[in-house]
């Protein structure tokens, strides 16, 4: 079923949709980060530290795609 | 009811925070929220203290007002030409503010030129009473700040200092007593890296309280001199006490007391000296001038020695002479500050080591500076050529601003800080818009506005620290999305956009903050320790350099450079060991970082007594073979130095040990030659004297470079260095 991009209600307040597949992206590359951190697999990436900006976007275009249909 | 001091720099903030709002307001003035936003930034830069603070900040202002319209009449027609000019502005102001005495002031030129730059829209279009405004909106702001912090429980750094007097001087009382001690039973001395880097940690901690105490204390500002020469005089008699202590190792076993008559009576008089000193910083009463001292070997007895004994006798007996010479300058530093005298005039001043370690190039200073600009580049030009970009100039100018403040504490966790600022603003949601709609005055607005500044305040001090940048996000934007102002409106859009300009700002600051490189703490860490040790090995190698090459230019610059390295590596590495997460560490343990910071700071202390002895080279007299195994263990150990600071080259720690010994076997032969040279004349006896010197520097630095070695090699370097996302 092709999605629509709609807000969401949280508590009677409207949240647009990239507010919350952002909010998302971010916490799933936190969680991703973390992890390449306790399995030293950072150590592969030339530049660690923007891996987790390019890891929030991903997630969030990722989220936003498939549940919020941005 | 007592409160904690936490509680009552927070209620400090929230009370100027409130009255800031109050003025702005009454005044009906536009975004009154700059005001709000100078009490944080001058907040955060210490715990904001007396009225010199506030008339830096106040200067400051009014110098980067000046610059500030300078630079717009310049570049009035050309975008890039400003810009240009603006970043210099920017980046000398960086720059300065991180060797600055006058830190405040360089931090307020740097922040204030940008609200006056956003004030006129970023391309020019001026207008001259927005800025006006805003530079009398953050003038209302450090105004107000400044006058709360010294009316209302002034926090004077006064008692501090006098605390870090009395702990050093206690602790020399407790190191001479251990020496006198020794002197007296006849043991063998072995040295205690423990307790000589707790002496020097008390020296540099004094300095530090001077330095802090003359920015927020009036009555220190007066006497600053008398201070800093205190400080300077404390200083020598530390470094006189750990040279006797290297001196007995030498001799002790001998029976010094034996071959110096009057010895007992010196030490007590030394002992007595020491009391007086406390007492006169501890209770203001005046010292008794005693009279000078001079320690005499018993000739007939010492000619019965061996001549490396004799050799190691004159160390002693030099040593014991200075600390002499020393603790009388110091009674004569103490007694000035009660009286404001005036015997600092008779020692070289020390402001030009200030505008060396000020002006020198420094890596790390200046890697906080393109780090600035880099956020400053990339904001603008996102600003420029990114369609209607969320925040606008706001971002631009909060990231200058955020980085301006990170370059003073360049360790912080960027995540970390995002994280608990997205926190706090998402907290202050249900304020904005449930209970700010309801409130009828700004009498209630005052108290809601005071208790959430209060608790967010309170909360992160103890939770980060008084001065990090943590507590200053979560101040700030929380500061920015409400946007108290007399028509206030309330927009769920507006505070949505915020949320994402907070994170366009961490995004670009996560880019910017590694470049030119990482600001990984641990790699920063290691990167700072082998510039020390390269900087160190660098300056040990110098000192058989010809005196034709010592008088160029270059050669000089060079070797300020290298002196530079190893006066704030201290201060670098500390710096950058903070910014470890102890609980995350790899490769290497907790005790082994202090260990290893303990022996850096030991070797940095021997390495700056041999350039001083190397800068005597002119009256530097031995004979030539033992001029030439001094200058082969100088090499090998130049060659240790080099291969621990990641340079590689094939080394064993054995050879420096083998060059240590030769110079000491060429000493038992040579030794009466050397103790004739002494006899000949004035100037030859102080060569002698600078030589033996350079012998017990010589002890010091093989003993700690072998503990370094090893040490080093238990470390896995690779594997403690690792980059990591978080």
């Amino acid at each position: 079923m092709e999605k629509i991009p709609h807000d969401i209600s949280f508590g009677g307040f409207y949240l647009s949709p990239i507010l919350v597949s952002g909010l998302f992206g971010v916490l799933a590359a936190l969680l991703t980060a973390r992890l390449l951190d306790r399995y030293r697999l950072s150590r592969y990436f030339a530049n660690p530290p923007v891996v987790i900006i390019s890891l929030s976007i991903i997630y969030s275009v990722f989220f936003g795609a498939v549940f919020v249909g941005i | 009811m007592h409160l904690s001091r936490n509680a009552k720099e927070s209620i400090k903030l929230a009370a100027a925070l409130v009255i800031v709002y109050a003025i702005a307001m009454g005044l009906n003035w536009e975004k009154p929220f700059w005001g709000g936003f100078a009490v944080i930034v001058c907040s955060q830069a210490n715990l904001g203290q007396s009225l010199n603070r506030a008339i830096l900040w106040i200067l400051g202002t009014l110098f980067a007002l000046v610059g500030g319209w300078l630079i717009v009449a310049l570049f009035p027609q050309d975008r890039w030409l400003f810009m240009i000019a603006l970043s210099i502005w920017v980046a000398t102001c960086v720059y300065l503010l991180q060797r600055s005495r006058h830190q405040y002031f360089w931090v307020t030129c740097g922040y204030v030129i940008l609200l006056l730059w956003d004030a006129t829209g970023g391309d020019l279009s001026i207008s001259y009473e927005e800025g006006i405004l805003r530079v009398q909106e953050s003038l209302l702001g450090i105004v107000v700040y400044g006058l709360i912090a010294v009316l209302i429980w002034p926090n004077c750094s006064r008692e501090a200092l006098r605390k870090a007097s009395i702990v050093l001087l206690a602790r020399q009382r407790l190191f001479a007593a251990g020496c006198f001690t020794r002197i007296k039973s006849q043991e063998k001395v072995m040295l205690h890296p423990d307790k000589r880097v707790e002496l020097l940690k008390a020296d540099a901690s004094l300095r530090a309280a001077i330095d802090d105490a003359c920015s927020d204390s009036y009555e220190i500002w007066e006497c600053r001199k008398q201070w800093n020469h205190f400080g300077s005089r404390a200083t020598a008699l530390t470094q006189s006490l750990l040279k006797l202590e290297e001196s007995l190792a030498l001799s002790n076993e001998l029976g010094v007391a034996e071959f110096f008559p009057g010895v007992n009576d010196y030490i007590d008089d030394i002992q007595c000296r020491l009391n007086e000193i406390k007492l006169t910083v501890d209770e203001g009463v005046l010292a008794n001038m005693p009279k000078e001292r001079c320690i005499q070997g018993d000739i007939d007895k010492i000619k019965a020695l061996s001549t490396s004994q004799t050799a190691a006798l004159a160390i002693t007996k030099q040593s014991l002479n200075d600390l002499e010479v020393e603790s009388r300058s110091l009674i004569d530093s103490v007694n000035d500050i009660q009286v404001m005298g005036d015997s600092y005039l008779k020692f070289p001043s020390e402001d030009g080591a200030y505008w060396l370690g000020l002006l020198m190039p420094d890596p790390d200073r200046l890697a906080n500076v393109v780090r600035v600009i880099v956020g400053l580049w990339i904001s603008y030009l996102a600003y420029l050529f990114v369609p209607g970009m969320l925040g606008g100039l706001l971002v631009v100018l909060l990231i200058t601003v955020i980085a301006i403040i990170a370059a003073l504490s360049p360790q912080i966790r960027l995540f970390e800080t995002c994280f608990y600022t997205i926190i706090v603003c998402l907290l202050s949601a249900p304020m904005y818009f449930v209970l700010m709609p309801k409130l009828q005055g700004f009498y209630s607005l005052g108290i809601m506005i005071f208790v959430w500044s209060f608790i967010v305040c309170y909360l992160a001090n103890r939770a980060f620290g008084a001065q990090s940048m943590i507590r200053t996000l979560v101040l700030i934007f929380p500061q920015i999305i409400f946007n108290f102002n007399d028509y206030q409106v309330y927009s769920f859009v507006v505070y949505t956009n915020y949320i994402f300009v907070l994170a366009i700002i961490f995004c670009i600051l996560a880019v910017s903050r590694n470049i030119p490189f990482s600001s990984h703490p641990e790699r920063n860490f290691k990167k700072n320790v082998d510039r020390f040790l390269n900087s160190a090995g660098s300056l040990v190698v110098q000192g058989d350099i010809p005196e034709s090459r010592r008088q160029s230019f270059f050669y000089r610059l060079y070797v300020l450079y290298h002196i530079n390295i190893i006066m704030v590596s201290r201060k670098n590495i500390l710096y950058w060991m903070e910014g470890i997460d102890k609980g995350r560490i790899r490769g290497m343990s907790k005790d082994q970082m202090r260990s290893l910071v303990d022996l850096l700071m030991l070797i940095a202390n021997q390495v700056k007594i041999l350039y001083r002895v190397d800068r005597g080279k002119m009256r530097f007299v031995a004979t030539k073979k033992m001029l030439r195994e001094a200058f082969i263990w100088r090499c090998l150990a130049a060659k240790v130095f080099f291969y621990l600071s990641g340079r590689k080259r094939e080394i064993h720690i054995d050879s420096l040990r083998r060059g240590y010994r030769r110079v000491f076997d060429r000493i038992n032969i040579e030794v009466g030659e050397l103790m004739e040279l002494r006899e000949s004349d004035e100037r030859s006896k102080e060569g002698v004297s600078n030589f033996l010197y350079f012998l017990g520097v010589v002890h010091c630095i093989d003993n700690y470079l072998s503990d370094l070695f090893h040490l080093s090699e238990l470390v896995d370097w690779s594997c403690f260095c690792e980059d990591r996302c978080l």
